[in-house]
Formats: C-alpha cells, sequence, structure tokens
C-alpha cells in the first residue's frame, strides 16, 4: 500500500500542498486533472526524482520520504518513455535485472509472459529508433514490470498517441493490470481514459486533490461544478431548495422556475448550490408510447428539439425545456436515435431519474 | 520556390569549396615545388623523430588528464544548478579568449613561485621541462574539453538516467550504463580535437618550458625555431610533419571508435 501524508512540494512552477493519497495493493488507482495542475509532479516524487518539503510517502508502511529512488521499489513510465536509445528492446527490458545483478534463470518465466502478454516477440532485437509509439510504450511496460515492483507509476501512457493506438494500449494496461495483479498509479488528464481504467479516481485541481473515490462516484457525483465541468458533466445549472424530505432523503429544487427532484445519500452541500446530470442519463419518451408508470414521479420535462450532433458512435440532441427555454442535452445511442425519426423544433418527453441528479457545490 | 531552393543550395556548396580550396591552394602553393625526400631525411634525424616522440606522447597524456577531469567536471555543470554556474561556466572559457601565450605566461609566473619551486624540487621539475609540456597543453585544452562534453550531456536528457534511478540504478550506475555510452560520440570528439589542439599548441609551451632540443622541443616549437633561422626548407617540412602526425592521430582515434565521429 502506497499512502502520501500531507505532502508538500515546492518546484519551478508548482507549490502543491496537503496531497494525501491512499493506493491499496492491486487497485488501478487513477489521479485525473488537468494538464499543468502538478500530477506529474506528485508521482515523480512518489518515484522519488523530486524532495518534498514537508510530508510522508510510506511504502509498505515504511517510510521512504527520504529514499533514494533505487531504493523505493516502484517502477515509473514517464510520458515520453525514455527507452534507452544506446540499448536493443531486449536490452531495455533486461536493463534492471542486469543492475540488480539478479540470475536469468529468476526472471526467464516472468520475461517470457511479459513478452507474450505484451506482444513484443518480434521487436526483441531492435533498437528502440525503429519502434512505433505503442510498442514503445509496451517496451517500457515490460522494462517497468520485470522488476516486480510494488507500484507501478505511469504518467500520462497515451498521451502521444493515435487514438486506434490509444484504445489498444488500454486493453494492454488493463490486461496487465489483471494478468500480473500489479498495482498501478496512473496520471491523466483524460477523463474518458480514467473512467475506463480506474478502480479509484482522485481529482486534482489548483495544486490540490478535490475528489477521491471509486469510478461511477466521481463519474457521476463530483462534488463541485468545476470538477462535473472537468469530468464532462454537461447539464449544469444552479439549484434552489424549495423543498426536503428528510425521511426520503429527497430534494426540490427549482431552477429559473423548472421544477427538479433529485435525492441526496449525505449531507446537503453548501449554498450555492448547483445540481447536474449527465447526458447519457437523459432518457427520451417515444411519442406512441405511454408513459411509464415507475417514471411517474420522476423528473419528466417537455422539451423542443434544437439540434443534433452526430459523433460517429452516438448523437448528441440538444434540447430546450419548452416554457422556460432551460437547456438540456442527451446523449443517445445511434441505433435509438434511428429508431426515434425526430426532427428539428419538435416538442418530445424526456426524463431523468432522481438518483441521477447529483448535488454539488460551486 | 524550386529557384530558391536551388540558389541557397548552390550558395552553401560554394562556401564549402571555397573553404576546402582555400586550404588546398594554401597547401599546394607551399609544397607544389616540395621534395619529399627532405620528409624523410630529416624524420631520419634523432632531434625530429625525439620532437614528434615528445609531441604525441605530450598530447596523449595532456588529453587523458583533460577529458578525465573535464567529464566529472562538465557532467556537473549539465545536470546541477547552483550558485554561480553562470560564472564558473564562463571561464571554461578563458583558453578561448586568453592567447596561448598569455597563458603560458601566467603558468610561467605561476611555477616560479616559492610554493611551486618547493613542488618541482621535491616531486618533479616543471618549468623549462617535459612535464611542463603536458601542463600547459592541458591548460589550453581542458576548457574546451569541458565546454564539448558539456554541451554533449546538455543533449541527452537527465530523464534518462531518473529512469535507471528507478530500475534500481545508483547515480554512478546510471551515469556509467546510460550517460556515457550515450555521450560515447560527444566523447569521441572531445578526444579527437583536444588531442589535434595539443598537438599543435605552441605560445602556452615555449613560454612555460622553452624549446631545448632533445628536450623541450615539440613539432611546432621546431618549426618555430626553423623559420627564426631562416631555414625555411625545414620549417616546411616541419610543418609538414606536423599535418602528418596530426592526420594520422585523428584517423587512428576515429579507427578505433569503429565509426565516423561527427563534430
Amino acid at each position: 500500500m502506497i499512502t502520501l501524508e500531507n505532502l508538500e512540494v515546492k518546484l519551478k512552477g508548482f507549490h502543491l500542498k496537503n496531497i494525501n493519497l491512499e493506493v491499496r495493493d492491486g487497485e488501478y488507482y487513477i489521479l485525473l486533472g488537468p494538464s499543468g495542475v502538478g500530477k506529474t509532479v506528485i508521482i515523480e516524487t512518489i518515484a522519488g526524482l523530486h524532495k518534498q518539503r514537508s510530508g510522508k510517502i510510506v511504502i509498505d508502511g515504511k517510510d521512504v520520504s527520504y529514499s533514494p529512488p533505487e531504493m523505493r521499489q516502484i517502477a515509473f513510465v514517464p510520458q515520453d518513455v525514455s527507452l534507452f536509445p544506446h540499448l536493443t528492446v531486449l536490452e531495455n527490458i533486461l536493463f534492471g535485472m542486469k543492475i540488480r545483478k539478479i540470475n536469468q534463470k529468476v526472471y526467464k518465466p516472468l520475461l517470457d509472459d511479459l513478452i507474450e502478454v505484451l506482444q513484443i516477440d518480434h521487436r526483441l532485437a531492435v533498437f528502440p529508433l525503429t519502434l512505433s509509439g505503442g510498442e514503445k510504450q509496451r517496451v517500457a511496460l515490460a522494462r517497468a514490470l520485470i522488476t516486480k515492483p510494488k507500484i507501478l507509476l505511469l504518467d500520462e501512457p497515451m498521451s502521444a498517441l493515435d487514438p486506434p493506438i490509444r484504445r489498444q494500449l488500454q486493453k494492454v494496461l488493463k490486461e496487465i493490470y489483471i494478468h500480473f495483479g500489479v498495482t498501478i498509479l496512473q496520471v491523466t488528464h483524460d477523463q474518458e481514459e480514467a473512467f475506463i481504467l480506474g478502480d479509484i479516481i482522485s481529482v486534482m485541481m489548483d495544486g490540490a486533490v478535490v475528489q477521491t473515490g471509486k469510478r461511477n462516484r466521481v463519474y457521476f457525483f463530483p462534488e463541485t461544478r468545476k470538477i462535473a465541468l472537468f469530468t464532462g458533466m454537461e447539464n449544469l445549472f444552479g439549484g434552489e431548495i424549495v423543498g426536503l424530505d428528510e425521511k426520503q432523503k429527497q430534494i426540490a429544487l427549482n431552477h429559473n422556475g423548472v421544477a427538479f427532484k433529485a435525492f441526496y445519500d449525505r449531507t446537503i452541500p453548501k449554498p450555492p448550490l448547483f445540481f447536474g446530470f449527465r447526458a447519457e442519463e437523459v432518457m427520451i419518451i417515444k411519442d406512441d408510447r405511454p408513459i411509464p408508470e415507475d417514471i411517474a414521479d420522476e423528473n419528466l420535462i417537455v422539451v423542443i428539439l434544437k439540434k443534433v450532433i452526430e459523433k460517429g458512435s452516438s448523437h448528441t440532441m440538444e434540447f430546450e425545456e419548452a416554457t422556460r427555454h432551460l437547456p438540456i442535452i442527451a446523449e443517445v445511442p445511434n441505433y435509438v436515435y434511428r429508431k426515434l425519426r425526430y426532427t428539428i423544433g419538435q416538442e418530445m418527453k424526456v426524463f431523468i431519474r432522481k438518483k441521477n441528479i447529483c448535488l454539488m457545490e460551486n | 520556390m524550386k529557384t530558391r531552393r536551388s540558389l541557397f543550395s548552390a550558395l552553401i556548396t560554394l562556401a564549402l569549396l571555397l573553404l576546402i580550396g582555400f586550404y588546398v591552394i594554401l597547401l599546394g602553393y607551399t609544397y607544389w615545388q616540395y621534395h619529399p625526400t627532405a620528409l624523410w631525411e630529416l624524420i631520419a634525424t634523432r632531434e625530429i623523430r625525439h620532437a614528434i616522440g615528445v609531441s604525441v606522447v605530450c598530447a596523449t597524456i595532456a588529453t587523458a588528464i583533460a577529458l578525465f577531469i573535464a567529464i566529472p567536471a562538465s557532467y556537473v555543470l549539465s545536470r546541477k544548478n547552483f550558485p554561480g554556474k553562470i560564472f564558473i561556466d564562463t571561464l571554461l572559457d578563458i583558453p578561448v579568449f586568453v592567447s596561448p601565450v598569455a597563458i603560458g605566461a601566467l603558468l610561467l609566473v605561476f611555477f616560479t613561485s616559492p610554493l611551486s619551486k618547493h613542488f618541482q624540487e621535491n616531486f618533479f621539475p616543471i618549468v623549462f621541462a617535459v612535464p611542463g609540456i603536458v601542463i600547459a597543453q592541458f591548460t589550453v585544452i581542458a576548457g574546451l574539453a569541458a565546454r564539448m562534453m558539456k554541451s554533449t550531456f546538455d543533449q541527452i536528457p537527465s530523464r534518462y538516467e531518473e529512469v535507471a534511478r528507478t530500475l534500481g540504478c545508483s547515480p554512478v550506475q546510471a551515469f556509467r550504463n546510460v550517460t556515457l555510452p550515450l555521450a560515447k560520440n560527444g566523447f569521441l570528439a572531445a578526444a579527437v580535437i583536444s588531442w589535434a589542439r595539443a598537438i599543435g599548441e605552441f605560445g602556452a609551451t615555449i613560454t612555460l618550458v622553452g624549446a631545448a632540443a632533445m628536450k623541450t622541443e615539440t613539432i611546432p616549437t621546431a618549426v618555430y625555431l626553423s623559420f627564426a633561422s631562416a631555414d625555411i626548407d625545414r620549417a616546411l617540412t616541419m610543418v609538414a610533419i606536423l599535418i602528418l602526425t596530426a592526420l594520422s592521430g585523428l584517423f587512428i582515434i576515429r579507427f578505433i571508435s569503429g565509426k565516423e565521429v561527427r563534430f
């Protein structure tokens, strides 16, 4: 287990304070945040490449805050992977083994396994210069994993890759995570990648960790409007509390005369209150279908279709609430959109379940 | 656009031809009536063989010492930040902007001081002695070697060393296994340039050690002495020997390196 306790790091252009993280054994932990927020500084500090001003880094109960990188039993794959250009792929992979003078018999089974899982058997004799971006990442992963690290630190591993290669590598990362049971701490600015890969996500903003939680919790229930905007929650509104049912843990909200109902599971966030819901949670009711009984108590809204954006794998439908012109965005899978056959300007009904509305601070 | 490109191409090629042509004309004009037998006759003399030997041995020792010190020194300058770094970096250029004779004068004053006299009495002589040649050559080339090695280290991202550290290397192991192999070409270039500069060194050497035949005479000092005594043929022969010795040394270094050294 890796624990960061009140870590403070000051570097040129960065001052990170009160960073607290806890990565449990076997977790895929994502540190998500916009570019330039200091995510890389954190994992480089865990790797021992920067000195912290205060706070602790504890790995498996041992305080390694002042240990040199080689004593921390971590592996680090930087953004540019930094394969050693003067060594072949195989020599790169075995670099850590040669330095530690580990016998070939010890690492051979793991080496064979890594080469097979990462599909690099045909590239072992070449120099890194001839590798593609995806191959470089695979080799860097093999080089890191063969040392059997307590934690694998990945710094934006996919940022320089084309989308198809990125998707491939996401699968590879998931596979090595499951196959080798390795603990991973990955830094990324890509919220989609974070939600595909991570078990636990910490969101970092303005030099601090602002929310940590399981993937779905962070995705559907951001704690602040800023996090919601960053994680891509399209429907966000300021809200006024107009009713509270403490028994049912239900809250009635008003935004410019449009009423919403939502559940709250913990405490109600401090005012000014905001609420929101993801575009995928906006359900469209077909004209020719009766309104199902189970949604009668949900947020049923009459809207007018304003715009449709084709995105290849889905359609974004932009609506306006019929009387107050509140903008509402829905993300609809292609097959659903094709069945709907709506035209721009048409009136229709959408609903959002109370459990899918998230309350948040500014 | 195509015309502009071909004009540019023609201009840069012309510059190269002018440069090479200048050296070829200089050598060709000087040596067009020169009879090579004079070269072999002069090489056959003990005095000249001694001067060649002193030049080659001293230049090789001075280069080895200069690189031995320049590599770690330039590595520090490349990788670490500390107060006064810019000042120290500028000091490396002293041999570039101070003439070799002035460096020789500084060395002569320094090595005739009471403290260094004491050193020379108890260990080995420097002024007007062969070790002085090594010191004069070292003084002129050390800054140059450090400057070249620093620019080599600057071009190698420190990220490689950081990754090597996370893979289990100590700082020394990271330097030896990653940085040094990556600096190989820069190292060879620094060795070639330093050695060539050392073997041709004249001003600092003659000021510190003089030009005693069969003792401290090097090839460049022999050239000077020949001109000073108006023996033009001997001087030209010595220049030819200097060129041939330097070229042979450079080819040997390149041959050992196994590939072309780019600098």
